[in-house]
């Protein structure tokens, strides 16, 4: 027995193991013993064979991703306190989504419909286009936070995002979070619907490195982006960018709108004394080259960025950095009477400084430029400063994490330079400010699987002059680490912006006639200082589980009322009626009935609709092997609005004029004598009056789809090929504008990439976005949106 | 495609997972390996030498597989589940998974200067907080190794794990 053993330790040591030589199974088949004997660096070598990490690798980037925006600082996904989901630059470069709008189609709880090409509409779960029978403006998302590293980067003359401003490219990106749900407790206004983050990269070492996506579609479009970031010491790096695209609408007509019946699309050379609008007199006719030199433009974008971060120490970092951009895109929102796009060109620099010391974190930043969101109306060219200081200071007492901050935002927009203030020709008519100086306080308490969070933000406005309040309470429990269920109650309120607060415009809508309107006919526009802020309440359920390690399972519920939401609407109408019989020689005077309107007073005001939202949200993501893995995602919700009032302000005009003529306000004479002095007007002034009172409904919103959501699979069949196919799809919607109503049909847009490593990680790719071309319209009276077919490569070393 | 097919897809494509996972086997085994290149302080070096986990990880089962198979010099090897009311000052070795990073500062603060080498798996930590951190590099596992961090706990390394690693600052 003795001799036995003894020889066996003999042959043992006689055969050591060689692991270079070693195959994956033989790897495998090492018992415990003898990986225990094995010599560290053996041992090493060994876990390179075996690929170790590759799975678990994925397990990480696909379930179970790190996510700062829920907490505003570094946890696991499956950690977080609020319903949250991140899209990592992987995920990004693998689907091939061409923009971070497109990007937003991979996860649930986010409505994205392109309009045109490359120009898209974003919405936090719902609440768009609400009330609906507005203008176009109103079907922008006002609502949610859209920022990058912490900055803002949404624009404050009405509070929506101008995407193609956004300075930064893909390869710029470490990861985009967004938090679904009122989150202004913690971030300030606008998040009301939620956070969009995007958070860039940071070089994490010395080491050069290099990213260039670049790929162009066989329409002309082209998608270009570039990354370099190198380490002059180990504690101070810096990072270049830039980024250039430019997309081809599908195709070149626009929506003319019809003053009696439904629109059509034609060519903006059509655009002569012959189109009747909408509203007011007919196009005088100015060469278009001005105004839309290029028809099939979708979007043209150019940025530029630069970085540096400078660890002092372990506790103490900074990091500052600045870009500019310069963008031109066909798209809405703004509105004319004579067709349904507008052409909007916009500069832009920014700056960008981060200070951590110890618990301490400050951030400053600054975005400026000159925005014109109109360029076919003169009146909407503004220069624009924003400045925002953001203190934090973060401590620990035991179990207790404690935050208290203080935030002051400072931004104007000023038309001075670009209009005849002196007259009102412009929007706004000089430099306008507002302001927002805010407090906030988070507490965040851990014991054992339990977690409470309690938050709270005051928000004191120049206009309106008034404090308001958020706040948010979370309760979660971890079970496991498999198993989190959460609860959370929140309030956010929109900001003021300027549209709203300080329009003062007037908009001369038929020009003078001798006689008759000697001063022309005229639309005048006024904001309102003491506008209440449109506010989101939320209560909401959550559970989050894990099966298996390679399965993540998220499940939301939530109900959502929103009130103060800001309409458009008519104050008071004068008009001058005639009847049939008169005959005066003016040009274009018909024998007709005719009225003419000498002014009509429009002004912002808040609507007495309200939003009530319920729905549920679900996610599950699943890594079935090292080559596999697969998500699917949905959000069923149903919206209902109390107390709408479904009268347009175009309607509101004719009803006027109907009680008026009721209740015997108009003087007859006046209708058939026009006088060199005409002192008969007749003043309509009771908008918020009974009719509407009576009008007032209660009916489901179906702007927004009752299912949006999608899948994405993602294969790799051998180390070089990746295959990534996705899908987004929606229900039926009704797209209800101020003038007409449309449908939009359910799409299911599917796309595919392909790509094959030629080198390490420098890949060339083929990729379709809309693969099967379904050319339905995805916004109300845009373009066609059809399919991409681009081809490209991307270098990464 | 009827939905009951799609379920039945998912499902097979469930069952098909390995659900056999390497990764932590390794981690156990690295960990082993590491103690022959530190030398805690004297105190340190009588009685069991306690491994701490905090919170749960699947690196658990595997290290206790190894403790009932090796010794630490000669000190018996002891695994012990840990949570934030523990005393973390008993251990040798206290490894923070990932999930649970979000409490390293807290846990870091009540061992600081106990001759415990703070373990973790996520990107960075070495550079601010613990003396070593697995990491994957170009797809394979591997750790980095803070000197520093390592000494001001009041352990030494030997160079030949210096070696091994990636030396951070």
């Amino acid at each position: 027995m003795i001799l036995f053993i003894i020889g066996q330790s003999i042959f043992s040591q006689n055969t050591p193991i060689d692991v270079s030589k070693m195959t994956k199974e033989q790897a495998m088949e090492l018992s415990y013993d003898q990986l225990l004997e094995m010599p560290f660096d053996d041992l090493l070598k060994l876990a390179e064979i075996l690929g170790v990490s590759s799975i678990e690798e994925l397990y990480t980037l696909i379930l179970n991703n790190d996510v700062t925006a829920a907490s505003k600082k570094a946890e696991s996904s499956f950690e977080a306190p609020l319903s949250t989901s991140v899209i990592t630059y992987d995920e990004m470069i693998k689907s091939g989504v061409t923009t971070f709008e497109e990007a937003l189609r991979l996860i649930p709880g986010v409505i994205v419909r392109q309009k045109t090409n490359g120009n898209f509409d974003v919405h936090l779960r719902g609440n768009d286009g609400v009330p609906p029978g507005n203008m176009f403006l109103y079907t922008e998302n006002s609502l949610s936070l859209v920022m990058i590293d912490n900055r803002v980067v949404y624009n404050y003359s009405n509070g929506n995002t101008f995407w193609e401003t956004l300075p930064i490219g893909i390869a710029d990106v470490d990861r985009i979070e967004v938090v679904r749900g009122p989150s202004s407790a913690l971030y300030g206004p606008n998040a009301v619907s939620g956070v969009i983050n995007i958070v860039t990269k940071k070089p994490d070492s010395k080491k050069s490195s290099v990213n260039v996506l670049a790929q162009g579609g066989i329409d002309g479009s082209v998608y270009s982006d570039l990354s370099a970031s190198v380490g002059i010491t180990d504690n101070l790096l810096i990072r270049v960018s830039g980024n250039y695209r430019t997309t081809k609408r599908f195709q070149e007509e626009v929506y003319f709108w019809n003053p009696d019946s439904i629109g059509h699309y034609g060519s903006i050379d059509d655009l002569n004394t012959t189109i009747v609008p909408k509203i007011g007199t007919p196009y005088e006719r100015n060469p278009t080259d001005e105004k839309f030199p290029n028809p099939s433009l979708g979007r043209e974008s150019l940025g530029a960025n630069a970085w540096i971060y400078y660890d002092l120490s372990k506790d103490i970092k900074f990091n500052i950095g600045a870009g500019l951009q310069n963008s031109d895109v066909i798209t809405t929102p703004l509105d004319n009477p004579y067709y349904a796009l507008t052409r909007r060109i916009t500069e832009s620099k920014y700056l960008d400084f981060h200070a951590k010391v110890k618990g301490l974190n400050y951030q400053y930043s600054y975005t400026g430029g000159t925005s014109d969101i109109s360029a076919t109306k003169p009146e909407f060219k503004f220069d624009y400063s924003v400045m925002n200081n953001i203190l934090e200071y973060e401590l620990f007492i035991k179990k207790l994490t404690i935050r208290p901050g203080i935030s002051y935002m400072y931004t104007f927009y000023s038309d001075k330079d670009y209009v005849d203030t002196e007259n009102n020709k412009g929007f706004l008519n000089g430099k306008k400010t507002l302001t927002d100086l805010g407090a906030s306080l988070r507490l965040d308490y851990h014991l054992k699987g339990l977690r409470l969070v309690a938050a709270g933000r005051l928000d004191k406005y120049n206009y309106p002059d008034k404090i308001y309040s958020s706040y948010q309470f979370i309760g979660s429990y971890n079970f496991n680490q498999k198993h989190l269920v959460r609860g959370v109650v929140s309030k956010a309120n929109r900001s003021s912006f300027f549209v709203d607060v300080y329009s003062n415009y007037d908009w001369m809508v038929m020009p003078p006639i001798e006689n008759i309107l000697p001063e022309g006919g005229h639309f005048y526009f006024s904001g309102n200082k003491e506008m209440k802020l449109a506010t989101m309440q939320m209560f909401e359920l959550g559970y989050r589980v894990k099966p298996a390690k390679n399965i993540q399972v998220d499940l939301e519920g939530f109900y959502t009322k929103t009130t103060d939401f800001d309409v458009f609407s008519m104050d008071s109408i004068n008009i001058r009626v005639y009847m049939s019989g008169f005959n005066p020689a003016i040009p274009g005077f018909t024998s007709k009935p005719q009225d003419f309107r000498q002014y009509a007073a429009i002004s912002y005001k808040n609507s007495k609709v309200e939003s009530h939202q319920i729905g549920v949200s679900f996610d599950i993501k699943t890594v079935i092997n090292e080559n596999l893995y697969f998500k699917i995602f949905g959000t069923f919700q149903k919206t209902t609005l109390k107390n709408y009032t479904p009268i347009t302000t175009e309607q509101a005009g004719g009803i006027m004029v109907g009680e008026a003529i009721k209740n015997n306000r108009i003087t007859y004479d006046s209708m058939y004598m026009p006088t060199p002095n005409p002192t008969d007007w007749y003043l309509i002034r009771d908008y918020g009056g009974t009719y509407v009172k009576d009008s007032l409904v209660n009916r489901e919103h179906k702007h927004t789809p009752s299912f949006y959501g999608g899948f994405m699979v993602n294969f790799s069949p051998g180390k070089k090929f990746n295959i990534n196919a996705s899908v987004y799809t929606y229900t039926r919607q009704t797209f209800k504008h101020a003038f007409e109503e449309v449908d939009i049909t359910p799409k299911f847009i599917m796309n595919l990439k392909i790509s094959y490593k030629v080198w390490k990680e420098n890949e060339v790719f083929i990729n379709a976005r809309n693969l099967l071309n379904d050319r339905a319209k995805e916004f109300g009276f845009t373009d066609d949106i059809g399919g991409m077919y681009l081809a490209g490569i991307y270098i990464n070393f | 495609m009827r939905k009951k097919h799609i379920l039945l897809i998912y499902g097979l494509l469930i069952l098909s997972t390995t659900g056999f996972s390497q990764e932590s086997k390794f981690k156990a085994l690295f960990m082993y390996n590491f103690t022959k290149y530190l030398e805690w302080p004297i105190d340190k070096q009588k009685g069991d030498f306690v491994i701490g986990v905090y919170g749960k990880s699947d690196i658990i089962p595997e290290l206790k597989i190894i403790s009932e198979k090796k010794k630490v010099g000669l000190q018996s090897i002891i695994i012990k589940e840990m949570n934030s009311s523990s005393n973390f000052s008993s251990c040798n070795i206290l490894f923070v998974p990932e999930n649970q990073s979000a409490n390293i500062a807290s846990i870091a603060s009540n061992c600081s200067g106990k001759g415990v080498v703070l373990i973790t798996e996520k990107p960075g930590m070495a550079k601010t907080t613990s003396g070593i951190n697995y990491v994957k590099v170009d797809g394979k596992q591997s750790f980095e190794i803070n000197k520093s961090n390592l000494e001001n706990c009041g352990v030494k390394v030997n160079s030949v794990l210096l070696s091994l690693g990636i030396v951070v600052q």
